[in-house]
């Protein structure tokens, strides 16, 4: 169905730290830049690419080991552009990468056979010990909903409306998880010294 | 708990939540290069369910009308083999003979005609071909037939109405003179009054 030719890379470069650009514009261009890739302009997709991947950045730090995430950026990526004309609507690019995102974090788990623990898991690959990493598994001993929300917000420097905005979520879903993620986070917080 | 700031940064800052942004954010996303092979095939999905539900639809439409030309033609050919073959002309006469031609019976007649037509059905494709002009004769010959005693009906009705309306018609005249005194009767007892 879809062939792809590998016969040289094509580096898509982008800013060395991506800033989070304008929720209204990035919504109203979506449809156009996806359209234009669909077309077969592939320089298109490197703007959806430094838009979008902190988003896929992000939901995959939530729930996989940070040593995989680069990888699995670029994977879903790729992935997204070859299946990118299955894409209904095309202004709902953000929810539908997001989507993929968070499939490809769980086929992660199944294709390494692994039936520990997620939390657990993640503690003992991520062996850095510095500061981040350690607050970052507190982040990500949360419940689903309120990690990635909160490693969007934290990790990403999303706003609230513009991570309703990139995920399709409502934004009043996103404020309750921010809330009652960071409400938890607190009380987590409180047990460690020296935080 | 500072909501407006965790939502969108406005409002008063929260010491807590610019600390956990600042250890965090050192884990966010740099973009790195997205590495796309030269030549990705975008490719639709081949949905051929469309082109296929044409080609049944035309396939089903030229079935279903061959069976009918093929039903309808042997039907015809049936009613032509009839009139061509002596016994089944003899039979038709009978049969019309017994069978009374009302046009409430028409399709009863019509279909007695084909079951004896049926037979003494010949076969071979030439005398059918040779048969063609017969069935015009056959139908011609009914019709005049039925017509012919139609119109014997339709005399012997209109005499029986003829009869009626002289009959009513004497009967008025009675009335009439019996009521302006011109009857017979009333004149000779009104002379032998007078005389």
């Amino acid at each position: 169905m879809y062939e792809v030719e590998a016969i040289d890379m094509l580096l898509i470069t982008g800013r060395r730290k991506p800033s989070i650009a304008p929720v209204n514009i990035e919504v109203a261009s979506e449809a156009i830049l996806v359209a234009a890739v669909i077309e077969g302009n592939h320089d298109q997709f490197a703007q959806l690419y430094y838009v979008y991947a902190p988003l896929v950045h992000g939901i995959l730090l939530a729930r996989v080991p940070r040593s995989e995430v680069e990888d699995l950026v670029q994977d879903i990526f790729l992935h997204a552009l070859k299946k990118l004309p299955t894409l209904r609507d095309r202004a709902a690019f953000g929810p539908w990468i997001a989507m993929i995102a968070r499939n490809r974090a769980m086929d992660f788990y199944r294709q390494s056979h692994q039936s520990v623990e997620v939390t657990e898991d993640l503690r003992s690959t991520d062996t850095s010990g510095s500061k981040a990493t350690e607050m970052l598994d507190v982040v990500r001993s949360l419940p689903d909903a309120y990690r990635e929300t909160l490693v969007l917000r934290f990790v990403e420097g999303m706003t609230g409306p513009e991570i309703a905005t990139r995920t399709g979520l409502t934004p009043a879903s996103v404020r309750v998880n921010l809330h009652r993620g960071m409400k938890l986070l607190r009380e987590k917080l409180g047990f460690r010294e020296g935080l | 708990m500072n909501d407006d700031y965790l939502w969108d940064r406005t409002g008063e800052p929260d010491p807590q939540i610019q600390q956990l942004e600042q250890i965090l954010g050192t884990l966010g996303y740099y973009t790195r290069p997205l590495e796309l092979p030269a030549r990705v095939r975008i490719g639709r999905r081949r949905t051929f369910f469309p082109r296929i539900a044409i080609a049944a639809a035309v396939a089903t439409m030229l079935v279903g009308g061959a069976f009918w030309l093929l039903l309808h033609k042997q039907t015809a050919l049936v009613g032509l083999e009839s009139v061509s073959n002596p016994q089944a002309v003899e039979k038709l006469k009978t049969a019309s003979e017994n069978v009374a031609p009302p046009a409430k019976n028409k399709r009863v007649y019509e279909s007695t005609i084909v079951n004896a037509a049926l037979e003494n059905k010949p076969k071979g494709r030439s005398v059918r071909k040779n048969l063609m002009a017969g069935n015009k004769q056959f139908r011609t010959l009914g019709e005049t037939e039925l017509t012919a005693r139609h119109r014997a009906e339709a005399e012997a009705a209109k005499e029986q109405l003829m009869l009626a309306l002289r009959v009513a018609s004497a009967k008025l005249s009675l009335a009439q003179k019996k009521a302006h005194g011109t009857y017979p009767g009333s004149l000779i007892r009104n002379q032998h009054k007078i005389g």
